[in-house]
């Protein structure tokens, strides 16, 4: 029997969210042709279609950093657009474009300061309107953020893109440029090295 | 971690992963109890915490400058474009400029010509390079060639009288090399046929102009009639006869009979011998010189351009005919062909020269006279013109001599009664009786062909017993002389006289 509201809705290649990225990994390349042919009309809704997702991971990998999350997101669009004849289309167009994103992305994060938790750019974003966790699961959210600020941006990133993102291991393994059992080896410690984080904050009559 | 070490975290995961199937899930609840459902609640609710992150809109910001971006690719392509162009187009007028620079010609004076450069090749190249020099030496059995035809036309023009050989023979490159680039004969008879043929040629050659310089200039009658050395005097001579000067008539006469009766076939009265295959190959080499000569004369009279001339000179004396007679001999040939006068006992070779193939045709005559009596060729005096001539033979019974007149060129000739004559030779070679041939009773035009007159020697019109041989005149134009009492055999004769051709 499986739990109800837990099994997940992305990332199951099963899943009815398995067809919908595949059209969308359909349209990404055609988009992606197109544009690389001279269609700029086919950038712009390529940019319309992943300015919001890649900004939002990027917000969160960057621990609540706005301007570098724009800054890298704008950035990341720009060189995907000028290297446009590089995309092989092997991939989807998101995974490529986080490719380009990520690796300034840590790049940045590399040479920063860990971001406190609490960051007050975070708390704003945390403050964002979500019916459903602004009820029930503050607190809990709130302590996965402390924890979450506090990983390693790789182990972050890869948690981030596995359950933030809901990329399947597929994805992931094409953006980081590793085999999937390494992604799912590297996801297994990413989640207990959360759960380290966690513990103690996070208990069992916390979940609603 | 339960009691028997199992990290329910990690069935949690695994359950959540969708790794373990409900079968499975139900049996680990039943192993472990409610610390694996609690494990599983705080597993799905971390995850749900991080799917609840919040998920903030990138700024409007950023949209427009991607955009931008996108837009501004087209100027600023135009913008490297022009750039671009103006770089490579200042890159092209400096490469121009010092292009020009480089390739600009050096003055003239400090730059060699062509011909300076290949004359410094020429001398540098190695003389063991087979082909690099062209040596103007000539091997030892040529230079005699070289020295005895080259310098005849060039002198001839100059010194009509005084042809004699020339000392070096290198005065007339272009000849020399013509004659170097023709393949020496291997065998001693027939290196001598091809110097007589030469030889032969240029004496033609050089009463040709001689001819001219007459037209031009006339010469007295003792000038005139002061024959040239024969080429016999150069070395080499047909027979292998020693260099000998006639100093007097007598010598001339027998000189002339001698080389007459040996080119012509006939054997000579003490030697009953047959004719060699060698003469006669010999004879009719001459006789194809002496038709080459006609054409290249005919060619000259109407050439005015002293550079035509000049060039004229040189195939002259290669024994090659020039391209404008060429072009008269075809013509020629074919109105000889079309009016059906090649029934003279002589072919025709593919230029449309006269080629005979019987040793004893009357041509031969003709021929010995050019060898021994080049002083004595037809001139353009009277009604012979050098296209004609005249042969004469000897009959016994009923002794009559056969005059055979000849007309070579295109053009018709007057034959006059008066300008034929008879005379006689005694024993001495001295000319001691003459008188006209009364005939023909009118004059008439003698066209390409023949004429045969028959001249009755009995009765008044004998002549004296002291005469032992006859020779005939037509104008300036003689025949070589013959016995009055022919042997019995006839060969004193021709061999097959041609019936008398119809009057024009």
């Amino acid at each position: 029997m499986t739990a109800p509201g837990l099994a997940p809705s992305l990332g199951n290649p099963g899943g009815p969210g398995a067809s919908k990225a595949t059209e969308a990994t359909i349209d990404d390349r055609l988009l992606a042709a197109r544009a690389r042919s001279g269609d700029r009309e086919a950038f712009a809704r390529l940019v319309a279609l992943y300015t919001d997702r890649l900004h939002a991971m990027l917000l969160n990998l960057v621990n609540g950093d706005r301007d570098l999350a724009a800054e890298l997101t704008q950035e990341a669009f720009v060189r995907a657009f000028d290297r446009l004849d590089q995309f092989a289309g092997g991939s989807s167009f998101y995974t490529w474009l986080y490719r380009l994103a990520r690796n300034r992305a840590l790049d940045v994060l590399a040479r920063k300061r860990p971001v406190a938790a609490g960051d007050e750019a975070l708390e704003r974003a945390a403050s964002a309107p979500s019916p459903a966790d602004a009820v029930a699961n503050e607190d809990l959210r709130a302590r996965v953020r402390e924890a979450l600020a506090t990983l390693p941006p790789d182990v972050r990133e890869i948690l981030l893109m596995r359950e933030f993102d809901g990329l399947d291991y597929e994805a992931i393994a094409e953006a980081l440029e590793v085999p999937v059992g390494t992604v799912k080896s590297r996801l297994s410690r990413a989640r207990a090295e959360l759960r380290s984080r966690l513990e103690g904050s996070v208990r069992a009559e916390d979940v609603p | 971690v339960s009691a028997d070490g199992t990290d329910l975290a990690e069935l949690a995961c695994s359950r959540l992963d969708g790794d373990l199937a409900d079968d499975e899930w139900r049996r680990l609840l039943d192993a472990h109890g409610p610390p694996l459902t609690a494990a599983l609640q705080r597993e799905a609710a971390m995850r749900d915490a991080l799917r609840g992150l919040p998920r903030v809109p990138a700024p409007a910001a950023v949209r427009e400058a991607v955009l931008a971006h996108v837009a501004a690719p087209a100027v600023r392509t135009r913008a490297q474009a022009w750039w671009w162009t103006a770089g490579v187009l200042a890159a092209a007028c400096i490469g121009a400029a010092l292009s020009l620079q480089w390739l600009m010609p050096e003055p003239p004076a400090s730059r060699p010509s062509e011909t300076t450069v290949a004359v410094r090749e020429h001398a540098s190249a190695p003389a063991e390079a087979p082909g690099a020099k062209r040596e103007l030496e000539l091997p030892a059995d040529r230079k005699d060639d070289v020295r005895t035809v080259a310098p005849i036309a060039s002198e001839s023009l100059k010194q009509p009288t005084e042809a004699g050989p020339a000392v070096g023979g290198d005065g007339v490159g272009g000849a020399n090399e013509l004659m170097a680039k023709n393949e020496p004969p291997t065998s001693p008879p027939l290196q001598a046929k091809a110097m007589a043929g030469a030889r032969a040629t240029a004496e033609k050659d050089a009463s040709g102009v001689r001819e001219q310089a007459q037209r031009r200039a006339p010469l007295d009658s003792a000038a005139a009639a002061k024959p040239a050395p024969p080429a016999s005097a150069a070395p080499g001579r047909v027979g292998g006869k020693p260099d000998v000067k006639p100093d007097s008539d007598a010598e001339v006469a027998t000189l002339r009979e001698e080389a007459e009766t040996y080119a012509s076939g006939h054997a000579p009265p003490a030697a009953d011998a047959p004719v060699p295959l060698e003469v006669r190959q010999e004879a009719q080499s001459v006789e194809r010189s002496r038709q080459n000569a006609l054409a290249r004369k005919t060619h000259e009279a109407a050439a005015k351009d002293q550079g035509e001339a000049v060039a004229s000179d040189v195939d002259r004396v290669a024994g090659l005919p020039t391209a404008t007679g060429l072009a008269k001999l075809d013509e020629g040939r074919d109105r000889r062909l079309a009016g059906g006068e090649t029934g003279d006992g002589k072919g025709q070779d593919k230029r449309g020269m006269v080629t005979s193939d019987d040793a004893d045709a009357p041509t031969n005559g003709a021929v010995t006279r050019q060898l021994a009596e080049p002083a004595a060729a037809p001139s353009n005096a009277d009604a012979a013109t050098p296209a004609a001539r005249i042969e004469l033979a000897v009959e016994a019974e009923p002794p009559v001599a056969v005059l055979t007149l000849l007309n070579d060129g295109q053009d018709a000739v007057q034959v006059q009664a008066r300008s034929l004559r008879l005379e006689g030779l005694d024993a001495s070679g001295t000319r001691c009786w003459e008188r006209g041939t009364g005939q023909p009773a009118d004059d008439f035009m003698l066209s390409h062909g023949r004429r045969v007159l028959r001249i009755e020697l009995s009765g008044e019109l004998a002549p004296p017993t002291t005469v032992v041989r006859l020779r005939a005149h037509w104008g300036d134009a003689v025949s070589g002389t013959r016995e009055r009492l022919p042997a019995a055999d006839g060969r004193n004769a021709p061999a097959a006289a041609p019936p008398p051709a119809a009057r024009p």
